[in-house]
């Protein structure tokens, strides 16, 4: 029977095994590196801060939320380091898995992979480190209410973090060696353009009027003075249709980041060593 | 087995690698890939294993088009590159993690190639020379059966009798069914190994005979002195006097030196490929 050029879960879950395999003794080093730094970040945010008596949940998000991007962009930015050398790179576009495959599994390592072994780490890294406070102080020091203020934030940080990881894995596919210092150079041109399109588009349209020539926020709004004429003039911020803001924000959060995954797939398709 | 029909390949604007370049290569040969450094020997066989696209024409491999590196084409093909990867295992756990995408590996075999090639199975890849490893992966490569096999500079970094037990192996392994490229810039590593010699030279194939047709029509030996050979086409001076290839007249297959037919092949004046 002829199996499926695209996708054929044997061989998918055969690639994913080659994948652990070959990466196994990284991984595990990462993750025990991961826990170390997460413990001496918490210990010295712990003694250093000498009225601290308890542990609770908003002294550690600050840590949590830091290290998730930091540790999670670091290792989306490795997704397709293989493609920066000339023999590895071989090696993985011409081992007999399909396209989708090998970036599913990539995927599936950075995102959900990562996800499970960084809330591993930081529980074991939290619970170490509570637990030597504990013992230095010679008292229970973990307050584990979760405030509901919080939860809303997770949910925020989240979104950012799949945005920010499908920009990262997109410019690991395009920049193999250094991705992560280049995609975010990428980024920060890409952004320093739309700002200076905005401006450039604002000074036209509120000509004379604008409280400020950088005195808007690409598709936000825009702050204009009015009755200047007048000595006790006023500015106003006018800001763009909700409706408009609010699809903006659902593409942001549920669109982009599977748009840069497709974005990915197809430059890993195309790629050519 | 693997047709190239116009192909126009370049990395740089204005500096064509190949202009309307065709080949066809059948199943059942070993097909020895000659150029000069920097004729594309290497591009072309990344063509073949569909690393690079054509910018023009088409690259088929067992009727797949190589470019979209379809898993049932890849399973069917096997590429020794010149600079190649080995994880850092063992050779079962190699074995373990990459025989599975290939339906056709001999484990046997492999053992058989190792014990040919006298690297020890229990050794880690890590703790293995260059040539060594290298001897794996064309173990490896062998044993998977594919359809078509391509090594680019097999012999390098081969020692003199790994180079010979190189040849006994690709010899066991040549079968109807499977289609061996191999590229060199040594071409004696190639002698009474290949059946096929293609020559990649100005952006094109310039030449591609069956070694019998080549033995067949011409004559290489060694003479004193120029006089002494009748009907010269190529010559060069040797310490013994003068390598010459003239026209075979009898029509006897004869040796072949594969050094003297690839110089004979760039000679501008192309006398060679006139009398085929």
């Amino acid at each position: 029977m002829q199996t499926s050029n695209v996708f054929h879960a044997p061989r998918f879950g055969a690639y994913f095994k080659k994948h652990i395999v070959d990466n196994l003794r990284l991984y595990l080093m990462s993750m025990v590196v991961l826990v170390g730094v997460l413990i001496a970040i918490g210990l010295i945010g712990v003694f250093t801060t000498s009225k601290r008596e308890i542990i609770d949940a908003n002294f550690v998000f600050p840590f949590y939320g830091i290290l998730l991007f930091g540790a999670g962009l670091i290792f989306a930015g490795f997704s397709f380091i293989q493609l920066g050398d000339k023999s590895r790179g071989i090696d993985y576009l011409l081992l007999p898995a399909s396209h989708l495959e090998k970036f599913l599994t990539t995927l599936l390592i950075t995102t959900v992979g990562f996800l499970l072994v960084y809330h591993i780490a930081f529980s074991a890294a939290t619970f170490i480190g509570a637990g030597i406070v504990s013992l230095s102080r010679g008292k229970h020091t973990i307050n584990g209410y979760f405030p509901d203020d919080l939860k809303n934030d997770m949910t925020q940080l989240y979104h950012w973090w799949f945005m920010a990881q499908g920009i990262i894995l997109l410019g690991s596919a395009y920049f193999p060696k250094y991705s992560v210092i280049k995609t975010l150079f990428a980024v920060f041109i890409i952004v320093l353009l739309i700002g200076i399109v905005n401006i450039a588009f604002m000074s036209i349209l509120f000509h004379g009027h604008l409280m400020h020539w950088a005195a808007s926020a690409p598709f936000f709004g825009v702050a204009i003075v009015e009755h200047q004429q007048v000595e006790t003039y006023r500015s106003v911020f006018l800001e763009s249709p909700k409706w408009m803001r609010d699809v903006l924000y659902f593409f942001w959060r549920f669109i982009l980041p599977p748009a840069l995954w497709v974005l990915a797939y197809f430059r890993l398709k195309d790629k050519e060593i | 087995m693997i047709t190239i029909q116009n192909l126009h390949f370049h990395y740089k604007k204005g500096r064509p690698l190949f202009e309307g370049l065709n080949l066809e290569l059948e199943a059942g040969h070993v097909y020895g890939l000659l150029g000069k450094n920097g004729a594309g020997k290497s591009s072309l066989l990344k063509q073949i294993a569909g690393l690079l696209f054509p910018r023009l024409g088409t690259c088929k491999v067992m009727g797949y088009e190589s470019r979209l590196r379809q898993p049932s084409f890849l399973s069917n093909l096997f590429l020794v590159p010149e600079e190649f990867y080995l994880p850092q295992v063992s050779i079962d756990r190699y074995v373990k993690t990459y025989a599975p995408f290939y339906p056709n590996f001999d484990e046997k075999a492999f053992q058989q190639y190792l014990d040919e090639f006298q690297v020890p199975r229990n050794q880690k890849l890590t703790e293995m020379s260059y040539g060594q490893k290298k001897k794996v992966i064309i173990s490896f490569g062998l044993a998977t059966n594919t359809k078509c096999l391509i090594m680019d500079e097999p012999t390098n970094g081969l020692d003199i009798p790994s180079k010979s037990q190189f040849r006994k192996v690709i010899a066991a392994a040549v079968n109807e069914e499977k289609c061996i490229v191999i590229s060199t810039h040594q071409v004696r590593d190639l002698d009474n190994l290949i059946d096929n010699i293609v020559v990649i030279d100005n952006h094109k194939i310039i030449f591609k005979q069956d070694v019998e047709t080549v033995t067949e029509r011409l004559s290489f030996r060694s003479v004193k002195q120029l006089e002494d050979a009748e009907n010269v086409v190529f010559s060069e001076s040797s310490v013994l006097g003068h390598a010459v290839i003239t026209e075979n007249a009898g029509g006897t297959p004869g040796r072949l030196d594969m050094e003297l037919l690839f110089n004979a092949v760039l000679e501008p004046s192309g006398r060679i490929n006139q009398l085929f």
